[in-house]
C-alpha cells in the first residue's frame, strides 16, 4: 500500500479548526475510533495502544498544518492507516503473518455480540459468522483489510475512506468489493 | 434487469457500488431485498461485535498527556540535535585540520617543485648569471638576431 503523507501542508479553516483547538476534547472522542481501528487491524493491545498515543502525538504537531477539507476522525484515521502500514513495513514486527502462524483466536470478538434475544443455536451461529469473517479478514490484502474495517468496523462512508487511505472513491470501492466477496466466499465455505 | 441480482451485484452493492438498476431491482424484488439482507448480516454483526470488543479493551483517554508527550519528544529531539551536532564538530574538526596541513603541504610541495625547475631551467649557476648576459649579447644568435 503506498504510503500518504498524514500531516501535509494545510490551512485550518471552519469547524475543524474550532474542533482541533482543544486538544484534549479531540483525543476524548475520537481516540475510542483510533484505538479500534488500530486493534482491529494489529490485534495485538500494547502495539494498538502505543500507536494511538502516536497517532495524537502526530496530531498534535501537525495540528497547525491540517487544512480542515476533511472531518477531524478521517484526518486521524489518514495518520492512524499511515502508521500501520508503517508498523507493518518493520521486519521487526509482522502481526498477521505471525497471527497465521500462531493461529492467534480472535474467535472471542463473537461473545460480544449485543444481539442476546436469540436462541442459543442462533447465537453460536453468529459467533461463527464473526469467527469466519475475522478469519477471511487475514487473508485479505493490506489495503483491502483496510478498506474493509473502515467500513464496516468504522463505518466510514466511501468518500471518507478514500480520503484516509489516499485513493480515489472508485478504487476504494474496488478494493472493498473484492474484499466483501473473498468474505462472503469463505462464509459461503464455513459449515 | 432480468432475473435476480447475482451474488457479485450483492458484493457490489455491499461495497457501496450501487448500480441503478440494481437499486430499481431491489426496491421491486422482495427476494433480492432479502438475500441482500442475509448477505450483510455477518458483516454488520462482525463490525458491532468487534466495536463492542475493542470498546472494552479502550484504555482511558490520558488527557493532558498528549501535549506533555510531545513537548518531551521536542525536548529529547533537540537533545539529539545537539549531540548529533556536537559528535560531527569532534569528528569534523581532526578532519579539517587534517585537510588545512594536506592543503598546506601541497602548497609547500609545489613551491619546492617550482623553485627546482626555476634551478634546473638556468644554463648557468646564479652567480655567473650576469656573464651569461654578456655571452648572449656576443652570441652568434645575437648577432643573426641584430642583422634582421
Amino acid at each position: 500500500m503506498e504510503t500518504t503523507l498524514a500531516t501535509e501542508p494545510v490551512s485550518v479553516t471552519g469547524n475543524a479548526a474550532v474542533e482541533l483547538a482543544d486538544f484534549d476534547a479531540v483525543v476524548r472522542d475520537h481516540q475510542p475510533a483510533v484505538f479500534r481501528f488500530l486493534l482491529a487491524s494489529l490485534r495485538e493491545r500494547e502495539p494498538a495502544e502505543n500507536l494511538t498515543q502516536e497517532c495524537f502525538l502526530r496530531a498534535y504537531q501537525a495540528r497547525r498544518s491540517f487544512r480542515g477539507d476533511a472531518s477531524v476522525r478521517t484526518w486521524l484515521m489518514r495518520i492512524a492507516v499511515n502508521l500501520v502500514i508503517d508498523h507493518r513495513k518493520s521486519a521487526r514486527l509482522r502481526f498477521w503473518r505471525r497471527a497465521a502462524q500462531t493461529s492467534l483466536d480472535v474467535s472471542f470478538t463473537g461473545d460480544w455480540l449485543a444481539d442476546r434475544r436469540s436462541s442459543p443455536e442462533a447465537e453460536a451461529s453468529a459467533r461463527e459468522q464473526v469467527r469466519a469473517v475475522w478469519k477471511a479478514t487475514a487473508a485479505l490484502s493490506e489495503r483491502q483489510r483496510t478498506v474493509f474495517l473502515l467500513r464496516f468496523v468504522e463505518e466510514m462512508e466511501i468518500r471518507e475512506i478514500a480520503a484516509a487511505v489516499g485513493l480515489q472513491e472508485g478504487t476504494v470501492k474496488a478494493h472493498l468489493f473484492r474484499a466483501v466477496d473473498a468474505v462472503r466466499k469463505k462464509l459461503r465455505e464455513t459449515p | 434487469m432480468s432475473g435476480h441480482l447475482s451474488s457479485v451485484e450483492i458484493s457490489e452493492w455491499l461495497a457501496g457500488i450501487r448500480a441503478s438498476d440494481a437499486e430499481r431491482h431491489l426496491a421491486e424484488c422482495a427476494v433480492c431485498a432479502a438475500e441482500l439482507e442475509r448477505a450483510g448480516e455477518p458483516l454488520a454483526r462482525f463490525g458491532a461485535a468487534t466495536r463492542a470488543w475493542c470498546a472494552a479493551e479502550t484504555p482511558v483517554p490520558r488527557l493532558g498527556s498528549v501535549a506533555s508527550a510531545a513537548r518531551r519528544r521536542q525536548r529529547f529531539m533537540t537533545m539529539r540535535v545537539a549531540l548529533a551536532a556536537a559528535a560531527v564538530l569532534m569528528v569534523a574538526a581532526p578532519v579539517y585540520r587534517q585537510h588545512q596541513r594536506a592543503i598546506e603541504m601541497a602548497r609547500q610541495d609545489e613551491a619546492l617543485l617550482e623553485q627546482v625547475q626555476t634551478e634546473i631551467s638556468r644554463s648557468a649557476p646564479e652567480p655567473m648569471q650576469p656573464l651569461e648576459k654578456l655571452v648572449a649579447w656576443n652570441s652568434p644568435s645575437g648577432q643573426s638576431g641584430s642583422s634582421q
